[in-house]
């Protein structure tokens, strides 16, 4: 019993004195004491960016306790310091990259505890890995395709067209921006065949978006066609001439700075006449071309149009690499699709008929989608976007769009077509 | 050998000739007296046939008749005329008969045997069955094709007068019913002049109210038959005097009318025969806007002169119809929008059989006939384009600036077909019995030409659209054929059997004006030999009854129709250039057109079908059977085999800015097109820079044979006969055929895909032409198949005659179908496993559901022309990755098929007194639809045709 005792006593002085550097510091670590340190921030940003501007990235560090803020600017080499009283603090870095192919890429890094205590030897240098994410600022504004009557009485659905708009406060660039529609054209009356049963039981729409027969590129690699925030861009998907004259309901898209899906290898003249004279060197690049139909298909009912960027180089080996395309499940037609993963895209619209009809695009690109029923067809109406009041105020007039990634809230349609005047 | 064939024959008939100087025979002469059953009146025009001799009579006002010369012996006498059951009974001659009396029955349901189904034709030597008025009365046959659901397994198809009625027997040959022949009258309808693709020819415009009796022959026909391949349709229609007759067809879809008389002209002048009918049909009782019409009408006119002697049965005869389809006035449809076909023909004949009954010939028969068929098709339609559209219609090679048409505009097509041929034959007999063998030689020449001197297809106004050119049909000059045979048929009895040779050739010859294949001679020869072992009549009961054994050999050769032997131009355009200036959507188009003629091909056979029957028939203990085996092998099938060529032309820049006004030229030869702005009176033409010089490949066809494939089959049928008890006659009859085909000639192919390397909008074309196994592409694995079924039919017949009534309920069925696809190349299996990603798995792809099917091309070739085999190499290499074949289902090599179904048909004939009689049916009058499983995609369809009835009327005054 007594040598009971001095062991476990002798234990006990043991452990406390072999904790006793770290109980001291813990005890000496006192973040109520006066003092400061120094705090070295390297950014590091994700692989492939690293010439990006480093200068200018918002760092922003909260003290919660005591409400402190600092907000830091890093300078060239990414670095900030700051000297900081003791205290525990919260780090939130924010940085823009440089736009590129209408998007801008954000870094983004939060850290929740970062300890500034007088037990700090010397300064505490501290580097933050920086996450990728990208922010659209080209949206689809405008989706016109459902046509307009003729004085003839009929029906004419040859002049579609869409608007791209940036709705960012920075300038956009155009350059490799892709257009293209999923499949199927017209939305499905029953599940799309891209879709699976995930592993809790729910269906599931693929991640990776079908494209079928072509995809349409904006020339240019760089900076070659900017777009102003608050600027926007009509592209006409069939004939871009002055259809009022023949059809006066319908709209005039021979109009200097529009541009147009024309190529040479679509020979249907009626769907795709040589463009009016005004959009010289305005043409979209045809990038990709299924099969051998003659005319660009795009639906008069419901089709779902999707802008996006292939940030791989190379967009052209892309789509000709024969991995990136897969035949349609259970078809035995040999029609081919490219695959685009959902995160390269922009912005996605989809479009129904009627309500009963099923999605193409996965919640990520466009959780709703928006309605023109049959009744809305062949008289001039349009999808458009609707005006996001609070935004527009916020940015001094300029016009922001509502962009929540939901087509039932964001779109609306309206009576005629917006270029019409 | 085929000269040597023709020589042997040649031979054989000169010896006849000779033979019959020297031998001298007993002839005798019979007479006799025809009436009436009931009311013992005078039958006149009635015919007397001593086939086995060739020798005939018919009777005069009086009933009487008279036939010369018949030379002693035992023979078959048959006596038919329209509206009486046929008589046909065996006679000794031995002196001369005088006084022979013979009695007719009317044909009508008071008769105690009434035959409503198929005939085999138990005396000839080819397969042959016939459908008498009786059995087309009982089904109410619209269209001509309908018979053939009599046939043994044949099968009830739709009645529906809208669509074409064309004639395939044991399944065509490798052109499908492009061998199979018609003949009404004796005038041959023939699709030769057609310059679509080949196909047999449309029955639909004849009336079928007026049919006398339609025979199928199969197997091999005498040579007397030429220019087919799987079979011959001879319809015969009515000749003879009869009362005022009438009938009123109908079904929810179809209305039928129809009126007749025979004229007895009386003191021996002859029977005048007019028909007329009307029959219309619409798709759709809910919408009658899509409508067939079809006015038929017919007058004949038939006598008999020199009757004591050396008498000449005459017939001449014309029909026609006047007839259309229309889809018109649709309130649905745009306004002013319509389409018509008309479908007017007129038939001319005229035939003269001399029974001159001598040493060196028996008879001489003599045929004209002329026909005229006029398919005048216009269509109407709006046409609505976003702008001025080009029309390239130059019939040049070069560079041209297009046409324009408007943006909205009404055009008129029109198919202004006018076919017209005009034929002639020349057919001499001759019987002999030498001995006891019976020895009639046949011989015959013919003569037709056709040809079509119709506008062709034109569009009112000059509005050609892209790519149309006019093509008058009078440009193209008229087909001629020539045609010979010679046949010899010896009857050799032996003890008490008798065997039956028949051995002939024919020779046909094509020939046109400027054509490319020079020598379009044919020769067919054929034999047939029938040996009969039993033969007693009816009335001795014995086990044995009949029994013969008899089989069949022969060539048929189709020639060509006149697509294959005159080529017209083939036109290819390209667009260079097309450009929008002003301000008012002003157009200026350039297309490149390259006017190439199908290649001539030197080694182009003529389609032959050996085809090879042998069957047993006869009737033991009162029940008649028939089993034949056929063996089709069809060479040579006519197809039009594309090869490609690399073409290039160069596309001149459509960025390029053009003045608002300009003047533009384009130079034909190196497409260069230069512009001139004629708002600027100083500017000079300016050459418009070119954007790319592409290299495509352009098809062009030549005339080719396919490969062979082969038919075979078996045929039964079983009469059962008659149960007095109940009334009933059984009959069962059944089909099996089996088909196969395989081919491993290489196909080129080529897709207008972008390049594969280049960028796609640079608009350059792609440049592999990939060469696959007949049948495959790269969508498609297999290039062959095997299939086979069975057919079986079950039709019970009650015939009442105390009430005058016939119900007969006929059971169709299916018992099984099957098929497979089959790939092979060089002795073995030519497509490979892959799974859903295109890796390639071991394992024969036949059998097994769980992987698709993957195949290469055989070989490959660009732009330098040189065809290079198809590796391992260029699999895995990217840039063929379209050419490789993949199928995208896993069954594709899976034994597919589907099970029995049935169905059941009712048809009731009911005579009212003397006077009427009517008819009722119901097709599928259970309404069996059963959901049939396809075994390899497990997919369920119906098979039967929908519950259908209908009724006719015939009033007799």
């Amino acid at each position: 019993m007594k040598r009971f005792l001095y062991i476990s006593i002798i234990a006990v002085i043991t452990i406390l004195t072999s904790c006793q550097q770290e109980l001291q510091r813990l005890l000496d670590e006192n973040p109520y004491l006066e003092g400061s340190k120094k705090l070295n921030i390297t950014l590091v940003y994700p692989e492939g960016f690293d010439d990006e501007i480093k200068a200018g990235a918002e760092i922003k560090i909260t003290n919660p306790s005591n409400g402190a803020v600092y907000n830091l600017s890093s300078n060239d080499q990414g670095k900030a310091t700051v000297e900081l009283q003791y205290g525990f603090y919260r780090l939130s870095v924010s940085d823009k990259g440089t736009p590129i192919s209408g998007a801008i890429p954000i870094f983004n890094r939060s850290i929740d505890q970062v300890r500034m205590t007088d037990t700090l030897k010397g300064d505490l240098n501290l580097s933050v890995e920086l996450v990728l994410s990208y922010a659209g600022q080209l949206i689809i504004k405008e989706l016109y395709y459902s046509g307009c009557v003729g004085p003839d009485n009929k029906t004419f659905n040859y002049d579609k067209y869409f608007i791209v708009y940036n709705n960012s406060d920075e300038v956009a660039y155009m350059d490799s921006v892709c257009f293209a529609t999923v499949d199927p054209y017209n939305a499905p009356t029953s599940q799309t065949p891209w879709s699976y049963i995930a592993a809790d039981g729910q269906r599931v729409i693929s991640d990776t978006i079908p494209i079928v027969e072509a995809v349409w590129q904006f020339p240019g690699s760089g900076t070659s066609h900017p777009l102003q925030p608050g600027e926007q861009a009509v592209v006409a998907m069939n004939a871009a001439i002055d259809h009022t004259i023949l059809r006066p309901n319908s709209v005039n898209l021979n109009v200097p700075g529009y541009w147009v899906c024309y190529n040479q290898r679509y020979t249907n003249a009626s769907y795709h006449p040589s463009p009016g004279p005004n959009l010289a060197n305005h043409w979209l690049d045809l990038l990709w071309k299924q099969g051998t139909s003659t005319a660009f298909t795009f639906s008069v009912s419901s089709p779902s149009a999707v802008i996006f960027r292939i940030p791989v180089t190379g967009a052209h080996a892309y789509v000709n690499d024969p991995a990136n395309r897969k035949r349609k499940p259970g078809s035995s037609s040999a029609n081919e699709y490219v695959m685009i993963p959902s995160s390269w895209i922009l912005d996605g619209v989809e479009c129904f008929d009627r309500d009963t009809k099923f999605k193409r695009l996965p919640g990520s690109v466009d959780s709703g989608y928006a309605l023109m029923g049959d009744g809305d067809r062949n008289i001039g109406k349009t999808l458009h976007r609707k005006i996001d009041v609070l935004a527009t105020q916020k940015a001094g007039g300029r016009i922001v769009y509502m962009d929540t990634n939901n087509s039932n809230n964001d779109f609306e349609i309206r009576a005629s077509q917006s270029i019409k005047n | 050998m085929k000269r040597k064939l023709l020589v042997f024959f040649l031979l054989c008939f000169g010896l006849t000739t000779i033979m019959s100087a020297q031998t001298t025979r007993k002839l005798y002469s019979v007479k006799g007296v025809i009436y009436e059953t009931d009311s013992k009146t005078p039958i006149e025009m009635a015919l007397i046939n001593l086939p086995e001799l060739s020798l005939w009579a018919t009777t005069n006002a009086k009933g009487e008749f008279t036939i010369n010369k018949v030379s002693a012996g035992t023979t078959k006498l048959e006596i038919t005329c329209l509206g009486y059951q046929t008589q046909v009974i065996n006679i000794t001659i031995e002196k001369d008969l005088d006084n022979l009396v013979f009695k007719l029955n009317e044909d009508n349901l008071k008769l105690q045997t009434v035959v409503v189904t198929a005939q085999e034709n138990k005396s000839a030597l080819s397969t042959s069955t016939k459908m008498n008025r009786q059995a087309i009365d009982h089904l109410q046959v619209i269209k001509a094709t309908d018979i053939m659901s009599l046939m043994p397994g044949g099968k009830t198809q739709k009645l529906d007068l809208l669509e074409k009625s064309i004639f395939t027997i044991r399944g065509g040959d490798g052109n499908g019913s492009f061998g199979t022949a018609v003949e009404v009258d004796g005038v041959r309808l023939s699709s030769n002049s057609s310059l679509a693709d080949a196909s047999g020819v449309d029955t639909r415009n004849l009336s079928a109210s007026n049919f006398e009796s339609v025979e199928v022959i199969t197997g091999v026909p005498s040579v007397e038959y030429g220019d087919m391949t799987s079979g011959m349709v001879i319809i015969k229609t009515k000749k003879g005097y009869s009362p005022y007759s009438a009938t009123i067809s109908m079904n929810p879809t179809t209305k039928q009318l129809s009126l007749s008389k025979g004229f007895d002209l009386l003191k021996d002048r002859g029977i005048l025969n007019i028909n007329a009918e009307y029959a219309t049909a619409f798709k759709n009782p809910v919408t009658p806007y899509t409508t067939y019409y079809r006015n038929g009408y017919g007058v004949n006119y038939s006598n008999t002169f020199n009757r004591e002697t050396q008498p000449i049965q005459f017939n001449f005869n014309i029909s026609g119809t006047i007839g259309h389809q229309d889809v018109k006035q649709d309130p649905d449809a745009y306004k002013d929008t319509w389409e018509s076909t008309a479908d007017n023909a007129i038939r001319v004949g005229t035939s003269a059989n001399w029974l001159i009954n001598s040493n060196w010939i028996t008879t001489l028969n003599l045929t004209l006939n002329g026909s005229y068929k006029d398919e005048n098709y216009k269509k109407q339609e709006y046409h609505s384009f976003s702008t001025t559209m080009p029309s390239v219609n130059s019939t040049e090679s070069g560079y041209y600036e297009a046409n324009y048409l408007p943006a909205q505009y009404y055009d008129l097509r029109i198919d202004d077909s006018k076919g017209l041929s005009l034929g002639a034959d020349l057919k001499a007999n001759l019987n002999r019995k030498y001995g006891k063998v019976l020895n009639k030689a046949k011989a015959g020449l013919g003569w037709s030409t056709s040809g079509n001197i119709g506008k062709g297809v034109y569009y009112a106004d000059d509005l050609y659209p892209d790519g149309k050119r006019p093509r008058p049909y009078t440009d193209i000059p008229f087909l001629n054929n020539i045609n010979a045979y010679i046949e010899d048929n010896a009857v050799i009895p032996i003890g008490k059997t008798s065997l039956s040779l028949i051995g002939g050739v024919r020779m046909d010859a094509n020939f046109i004006k400027g054509m490319v294949y020079k020598k379009a001679i044919s020769l067919s020869p054929r034999f047939n030999a029938r040996y009969t072992l039993i033969e007693k009549t009816a009335s001795e009961k014995r086990f044995f009854r009949n029994l013969s054994i008899r089989g069949g050999w022969g060539i048929m050769e189709k020639l060509p129709s006149l697509s294959v032997l005159y080529p017209l131009d083939e036109y290819k355009d390209i667009r260079v250039y097309s450009k929008n200036y002003g301000t008012q959507n002003n157009y200026f188009y350039v297309a490149n057109t390259h006017v190439f003629r199908e290649f001539f091909n030197p080694n182009l056979e003529w389609s032959r079908s050996r085809n090879i029957e042998a069957g047993i028939e006869g009737n033991l203990g009162g029940i008649g059977f028939s089993l034949i085996y056929y063996n089709n092998k069809a060479q040579n099938p006519y197809e039009t085999y594309t090869y490609y060529v690399p073409y290039a032309y160069s596309k001149t820049d459509e960025n390029y800015t053009v003045p608002n006004n300009p003047q533009f030229r384009v130079d034909k030869v190196t497409g260069d097109i230069f512009v001139k702005d004629l708002d600027n009176s100083s500017s000079v033409e300016v050459l418009i820079p070119k954007s790319i010089r592409d290299t495509l490949f352009v098809q062009n066809g030549m005339q080719s044979n396919g490969m062979p494939s082969t038919r075979q089959g078996v045929e039964l049928s079983l009469d059962f006969g008659k149960i007095e008890a109940i009334r009933t006659s059984f009959r069962f009859d059944a089909s099996y055929s089996y088909s196969k085909f395989v081919s491993e000639k290489l196909y080129p192919s080529y897709s207008s895909r972008p390049h594969t390397t280049l960028p796609t909008t640079a608009g350059r074309s792609f440049e592999f032409i990939g060469f696959y196994l007949g049948g495959t592409s790269n969508v498609s694995t297999y290039n062959g198949s095997w299939a086979d079924g069975v057919n079986a039919n079950f039709t019970a017949t009650t015939h009442i005659p105390e009430i005058r009534m016939t119900i007969s309920l006929r059971i169709e069925g299916t018992l099984y179908a099957q098929t497979q696809n089959l790939t092979y190349y060089n002795g073995k299996e030519w497509a490979y496993l892959t799974d859903g990603n295109g890796n390639r798995i071991e394992g024969s792809v036949y059998n097994q559901k769980e992987y698709f099917s993957g195949m290469w091309p055989v070989a490959y070739m660009t732009f330098d022309q040189k065809v290079k085999p198809f590796t391992a190499v260029e699999a895995a290499d990217p840039r063929f990755a379209y050419l490789l074949g993949r199928s995208n289902n896993v069954f594709t090599y899976v034994r597919n098929g589907n099970g029995p179904y049935f169905m059941s048909n009712l048809s009731i004939t009911k005579e009212i007194g003397d006077i009427a009689s009517l008819s009722f049916y119901v097709n599928n009058f259970t309404k069996s639809n059963p959901f049939i499983r396809s075994w390899a995609t497990g997919v369920k369809s119906s098979r039967n045709i929908d519950f259908a009835y209908g009724a006719t009327l015939r009033i007799k005054f």
